[in-house]
């Protein structure tokens, strides 16, 4: 019995399309926008307070605070712009206050990994 | 970044990055990129620090001289990394009574140029030109940007994961990168001839991972 290219075929199609059938649907993107809001919006003007009861040194509008949902490239403070004022722990557990510390020095801020809360 | 149970935005930053800032705590610089594996180079993060470019006498440099004008070519660190976003530095050294132009310049005066050529590896960013100063010139009626003296314009470039397709037999200790500049002098009565010139900066390499061999002597690809 002869056998068709089509018929030699099928199994590779219907192969094909389980797989294709079982990758996760990709939302379009305005089902994206639709499900996704930024954690801000809800918030007072100028509340440093956010959603989740996290207190940060700027407004939660700032852009260096807020990850807004899309696919923007915030970096914080502009050119120009002071950074805001902030208190850590060094490695010895010392609180260490930037501006305070700093004084009349220039500084070099490094991000190393993200600073994302 | 979206929070995939709660659905909602993070704070803060959520690229790694780096700020420069002067004595009062503002910024005047800042390196960041969409790529979490790409950082900036500390030779870079320094020049802009300081305020100035360091050229040390062991930095690979490449160098070609007109009557006028001296051009040299040197990266920011002493060898490139892997991801690591460094510059090169194209410095012209314009003899004294001597200039030579910046765009924006009116139709048919040349601005002086200096640029990468695409190299296999190499990921080559926009030049950075230093601002010109605005000299009358009353004789021609017009006012024109010029350069005097010494000009750095700076080119970023990243030693990309191309390099991870070299074979251990070509492993990679430098690489070439050939560089164009176009420039012309002009003294306050006369204009030489435009000049288009290139110079090769060798520059070395860091050490970095290569793909290694299996037991069985079978070259496996690096992660």
């Amino acid at each position: 019995m002869n056998v068709t290219t089509t018929e030699k075929a099928a199994p590779l199609i219907l192969l094909l399309f389980l797989f294709f059938l079982a990758l996760p649907a990709e939302a379009n993107e305005e089902e994206k926008n639709a499900t996704v809001r930024a954690a801000h919006e809800a918030l007072p003007e100028g509340s440093r307070v956010d959603d989740l009861g996290i207190t940060g040194p700027v407004p939660v509008d700032h852009p260096g605070r807020r990850y807004p949902a899309t696919h923007d490239f915030p970096t914080g403070p502009d050119i120009g712009e002071r950074l805001p004022d902030f208190t850590l722990p060094n490695h010895n557990g010392e609180a260490v206050d930037y501006h305070a510390d700093r004084g009349d020095s220039k500084s070099v801020v490094v991000f190393f990994r993200s600073a994302v809360w | 970044m979206i929070h995939r149970g709660t659905n909602r935005g993070f704070y803060g930053l959520p690229f790694p990055g780096v700020y420069v800032t002067d004595a009062e705590g503002r910024v005047t610089e800042k390196f960041f990129h969409r790529n979490f594996a790409t950082r900036t180079s500390a030779g870079t993060i320094r020049n802009s620090a300081i305020g100035r470019i360091l050229s040390k006498h062991e930095t690979p440099m490449a160098e070609l001289s007109d009557e006028h004008v001296k051009v040299s070519a040197f990266p920011a660190d002493e060898a490139l990394r892997f991801e690591s976003e460094s510059t090169v530095y194209v410095r012209f050294e314009v003899a004294d009574g001597y200039h030579m132009y910046g765009a924006p310049l009116p139709e048919g005066f040349i601005a002086s140029t200096a640029t990468v050529a695409q190299t296999k590896g190499v990921r080559i960013g926009e030049p950075k030109y230093p601002r010109t100063t605005a000299r009358e010139f009353p004789a021609l009626g017009v006012t024109l940007n010029v350069y005097e003296g010494v000009t750095d314009v700076a080119i970023p470039v990243i030693l990309g994961s191309e390099i991870l397709d070299w074979s251990l037999r070509d492993k990679p200790t430098e690489i070439e990168l050939p560089i164009e500049v176009v420039f012309q002098a002009c003294s306050e009565k006369v204009c030489f001839r435009p000049q288009r010139k290139q110079l090769v900066l060798k520059a070395p390499i860091g050490s970095h991972v290569m793909p290694t061999r299996n037991r069985r002597g079978r070259k496996k690809q690096a992660p």
